[in-house]
Formats: structure tokens, C-alpha cells, sequence
């Protein structure tokens, strides 16, 4: 099993043909991929299935079908395993009515951790929110609520850590330093699942990524593999000018373009390399005494790279 | 334990919010505030007898159970509608832990608030007429029916996000013209647990005359039991048990489905 890229060889989390739908809508279909130490970025657009994916590994959720074990426990049965698990939600899901510090501290008490109140100072330092921290969470901005949420998950000391969208609403610099407390976390050897649709994010974060769509898994792989993956697929590109097929017509001879169209005056172009087609495009159209009126990508959403990865279309 | 004072502690901070509060001390204090108004115009023995009919219908039979439906139901309701459920579930707890410590502070609430309202009833009373005697019945009525409409309301309010509508329905229909209209059906309901542990109390578990009522009194109060027993310890082992099975219903419920939708 360990052969295919969506599994690794000492797992801590074990997704064995899993399943989940929700009525009629199905949300996760038939997945099985495992998880170590070290980082693994979830990465799909809206509505893959990730998030529903970490919440039945965290035990929010039950499998409809298919089987489930986290550090050797299934966690819907035995709740001792939460003593060694953090999850932080993608929702909102803080008491607004308590201050920063009492909130990671109540995480500390409910995990019968020994001294709730030292556990509390030092994930709220860990996170870079000593200052606030006396504050209610009702005035905190988003950044700092996605902050206090990471201390909340850390206070228990887990050994696996679910991060679903984490650096939602955080600004640069809380990104970046963020990031680094993931990176320190996986080097002490902690399982962290991180979940996200921004790719640039999940690379930034992860070494290795599980990539869904429809509930499905995608594609497995490092994050080199998974980017050499979206690189090679053909991009189209909207153009208008005032004289769309002169203009087609030279582009055609260009190595870079795969495909041309003209539909409604509108040129559509296929090509694998937008940058140089971003080079190529001016010079030619200054050639060619064409007036370029707008130059636009299409279908360039997530959504769309990972249809083309899971149909080829 | 400490993780069980832990729930209780935030989660009457939460059920208590500032708002919510004082929307519901308000309304415990209506029956005082009509008790006030009406008893300066009557006699004594008027007073007296609305005094009861103030307490048994609206102090137990309205108010406490709709502050505690309200109260009940958004122990846990108010966990899932804002989401934090996966912050209390997913620690080391067993669910009925959980389910127990809600219980508990929901309760506490409950009859913090309405037995303020009683509280206020019964001085109310004592200024009107000068009798102090029925204070520890109605503060132990209230505190049971506070106790059995938090139970049921607690698991209700897991459930559905309509809960506090489920409730008052099942307040007006079950408990206000099911039991009413159907004696063989009258020991479920809540409000006559209450009435029941005030009855034993004022009237003695055999219908005695404790604090010396009248035998209208007796008849009266007969009447709305429809065949349930006076007794405070009886009433109060009923609550007891619709609670053990709320707390029980909700660990299975919280085990077998999801914890957030």
C-alpha cells in the first residue's frame, strides 16, 4: 500500500476507503490515503471535501462508510485519543464572552492538562498573542481569532494537529510567522494535516500534498509534483483586438500556442505558458499594427485546474 | 472533576449572557409585580388564594418552565449554533460528562433565575399579607420543575435548532391540555412534578394539613395533581430520573451522529 503517493510508511492517521454523504449530496467518495509525521497539505477549491475529510479524522463526523484510525484508535469510540489531537475549525468556533487567555485556558482544563494555566501562557506566546491575550475575543479581528484558535489546539501539547484553512484572515507577517510555528511543529516530529484551496499557501506550508475534488481524491505527491502538475496544463486566454484574425493567424506559427479560435470577433487561445505568451503578445500585435483591447485568461479558477487534473478536460 | 466544574463554570457565562439575563429576570419577576398590583385591592383570603393560583400556574406552570425551556435548550443548542462543540467534544471527556456538567449549569441558571421570581412571588406575598410560611415550598417546586424541563429541553435543544419553539408547543399542548384533559397521562408531566413537591410540602405527603389549609385548598390542589401523589421526595426522584435519562439519551446521541453539520 505504501507504494502509491497517497500513502506514507508510518502512519499516524489511517483513511481506509472512506465515504461520507450528507441526504443525497455525497461529500467525500471512496478515499484512502494515510498520514505521518511531518506536514501534508489538503489542498482543493470550495466543496472538494476536505473539510469533511479532517472533521471525520478528528471524530466531528461519522464515516458512513469505510474505516478510520487515528494513532491506532478510532476516534468516534474512544475519546482518550483527544488527549494527543488539536484540531483547529474553520469555523468561527471561539466564546466570544471569554478573554484569549481564559479561552486557551478552559482547552487546557477540558484536556486535563496539569497546570492549565502554564500550558495556556505558553501557547498563547507560541502564537504571538501575549498582548491581547487579556482582551475578550468579541473585539479581536479575524487574524487574532484564527491565532487564538491555533493556541487553543496547541495547548494540549498534540501529536496530531488538523489545521483546516488556518491563515484564513491573518496578515502577512501573522502568515509568516505562523507558517514557521507549523514547520517547528512537524519538525518535532508532530503529524499536521493542514486543509486549503490556495495552492501558493499549501506549498508554502507542506512537503507533501493530497489534492481533492468531488470528494475525491485527485492527485498525491510532493508539492513539487502536484505544481509540475498544474504547470503543464493548457491555459486559454481571451483576447480582442480589431483584427482578430490577422492577429490569430501569426499566433498560430508560435511555439508556445496549442490552439486558436475565433468565436465572435474574440480571439481564444490555448497555451501552456502564460508568461510567455505575456511577452510574446505585445510585440507581435505592434508588428502586426493590431490594437490589443483586452487580454484576459479564462477558466483559470482552482475548480478548473483540478477538473483538468481528475478529467483531463 | 475539574473538568466537569470547567464546563459549568463557562457555560454559565454563557447561557447568562447580558441580554438574554435580563430578558429573563423580567420575566420572573411578572408574577410578583401582578401579585403586587392585584393584592393591595383585595382582602386577605383573595389574596391568598390568588396568591396560589399566581404560583402554581404562572410561577410554575409559565414562567420557570419557559425560562428554563429557554435555558435548557441552549446548554448545548447554544454550542452547535455558534459552532464551539468541536472545542468542548474533541477533548478527553466521556460524553455524558459533558452531558452532565451542561445539565448541571442549565439547572444552576434556570433556577437562579426563576427562583429569583419566586423569591420575589413569595415576598410579595409576605408584604401583602404578612405570611412567610410557603417560601421553602416554592423555592423547592421551582427548583424541580426548573430541573425537569431543563432535562428534557437540554437533549431537544442538541438536537434541533427550534428548540425553544419545540418547547413552548410541548409546554401549551402536553403539559398545558394533554395532562390536564387526560388524568392517566398527568404523572409525566413536569409542572405537576413542581406542584406535587409543593403540595407535599404545604399539605403533607397524605394530604395532611402541615401549615393548616383549608380543606378548599386541599381540593383544590387535588384537583390539579389529577391523581398524582403530593411529595416532595417522590417529585423530586421523578426529576432525578428524567434527568439520568437526559444525560443518558445525549451520550448516545453525541457518540452516534455527527457533532457539527
Amino acid at each position: 500500500m505504501t507504494t502509491s503517493p497517497a500513502f506514507v510508511a508510518n502512519p499516524t492517521i489511517e483513511v481506509t476507503e472512506i465515504s461520507k454523504w450528507f441526504g443525497q449530496k455525497v461529500a467525500v467518495s471512496n478515499v484512502s490515503c494515510s498520514f505521518g509525521p511531518g506536514i501534508t497539505g489538503l489542498l482543493g477549491p470550495n466543496g472538494a471535501g476536505k473539510t469533511t475529510l479532517l472533521r471525520m479524522m478528528a471524530g466531528l463526523i461519522r464515516p458512513s462508510r469505510g474505516k478510520l484510525s487515528v494513532l491506532d484508535t478510532n476516534p468516534r469510540r474512544d475519546t482518550s485519543v483527544f488527549q494527543r489531537v488539536g484540531l483547529v475549525p474553520e469555523d468561527d468556533a471561539v466564546y466570544e464572552f471569554l478573554t484569549g487567555r481564559r479561552f486557551v485556558e478552559y482547552g487546557a482544563e477540558l484536556a486535563g492538562v496539569r497546570n492549565p494555566s502554564t500550558a495556556a501562557a505558553h501557547a498563547i506566546t507560541a502564537v504571538g498573542m501575549d498582548d491581547a491575550a487579556g482582551r475578550r475575543i468579541e473585539g479581536y479581528s479575524k487574524g487574532m481569532r484564527q491565532r487564538i484558535k491555533v493556541a487553543g489546539a496547541l495547548v494540549n501539547d498534540p501529536e496530531v494537529l488538523y489545521l483546516d484553512e488556518p491563515l484564513n484572515g491573518a496578515d502577512p507577517v501573522q502568515r509568516v510567522r505562523l507558517i514557521e510555528l507549523f514547520h517547528h511543529l512537524a519538525a518535532e516530529g508532530r503529524t499536521v494535516v493542514v486543509s486549503s484551496h490556495v495552492l501558493e499557501e499549501v506549498e508554502k506550508m507542506a512537503n507533501r500534498v493530497i489534492a481533492m475534488v468531488d470528494g475525491r481524491l485527485a492527485a498525491a505527491g510532493d508539492s513539487a509534483a502536484i505544481r509540475a502538475a498544474f504547470t503543464d496544463i493548457p491555459y486559454r486566454v481571451r483576447i480582442e483586438s480589431d483584427t482578430p484574425r490577422k492577429l490569430g493567424s501569426a499566433l498560430l506559427g508560435q511555439d508556445v500556442i496549442r490552439s486558436v479560435e475565433v468565436l465572435d470577433d474574440t480571439l481564444h487561445v490555448q497555451t501552456e505558458d502564460l508568461g510567455a505568451l505575456g511577452h510574446l503578445l505585445p510585440p507581435l500585435a505592434q508588428s502586426l499594427d493590431v490594437r490589443l483591447t483586452m487580454v484576459q485568461p479564462e477558466d483559470l479558477s482552482l475548480e478548473s485546474v483540478f477538473r483538468y487534473l481528475v478529467h483531463g478536460q | 472533576m475539574s473538568r466537569f466544574l470547567a464546563i459549568i463554570r463557562v457555560t454559565l457565562l454563557q447561557l447568562v449572557g447580558r441580554s438574554r439575563s435580563i430578558g429573563l429576570l423580567v420575566l420572573a419577576a411578572l408574577p410578583a409585580v401582578i401579585l403586587l398590583l392585584v393584592g393591595f385591592n383585595t382582602d386577605d383570603r383573595d389574596t391568598e388564594e390568588f396568591f396560589r393560583t399566581v404560583i402554581l400556574f404562572l410561577v410554575l406552570g409559565v414562567t420557570t418552565p419557559i425560562i428554563s425551556i429557554i435555558l435548557g435548550a441552549g446548554s448545548l443548542g447554544d454550542e452547535r449554533a455558534q459552532k464551539t462543540i468541536s472545542y468542548l467534544a474533541l477533548r478527553p471527556i466521556r460524553r455524558e460528562v459533558i452531558a452532565g456538567a451542561k445539565l448541571m449549569a442549565a439547572w444552576m441558571a434556570s433556577f437562579l433565575v426563576a427562583g429569583a421570581g419566586a423569591v420575589l412571588t413569595a415576598v410579595a406575598l409576605g408584604v401583602t399579607i404578612g405570611s412567610w410560611d410557603e417560601m421553602f415550598a416554592i423555592l423547592v417546586a421551582t427548583a424541580i420543575t426548573s430541573l425537569g424541563f431543563v432535562a428534557v429541553m437540554q437533549v431537544v435543544g442538541y438536537l434541533t435548532d427550534r428548540a425553544v419553539v419545540i418547547g413552548l408547543a410541548y409546554l401549551l399542548i402536553w403539559e398545558g391540555i394533554v395532562t390536564s384533559a387526560a388524568s392517566q397521562v398527568a404523572t409525566t408531566s413536569i409542572w405537576r412534578m413542581g406542584v406535587s413537591a409543593y403540595a407535599g410540602i404545604v399539605a403533607g405527603d397524605h394530604w395532611g394539613s402541615a401549615l393548616g389549609l383549608e380543606a378548599q385548598v386541599v381540593a383544590d390542589l387535588k384537583d390539579l395533581l389529577s391523581g398524582v401523589l403530593p411529595g416532595a421526595w417522590g417529585a423530586g426522584c421523578k426529576v432525578l430520573a428524567v434527568a439520568v435519562v437526559s444525560i443518558a439519551a445525549l451520550g448516545v446521541v453525541m457518540r452516534d451522529r455527527d457533532l457539527v453539520s
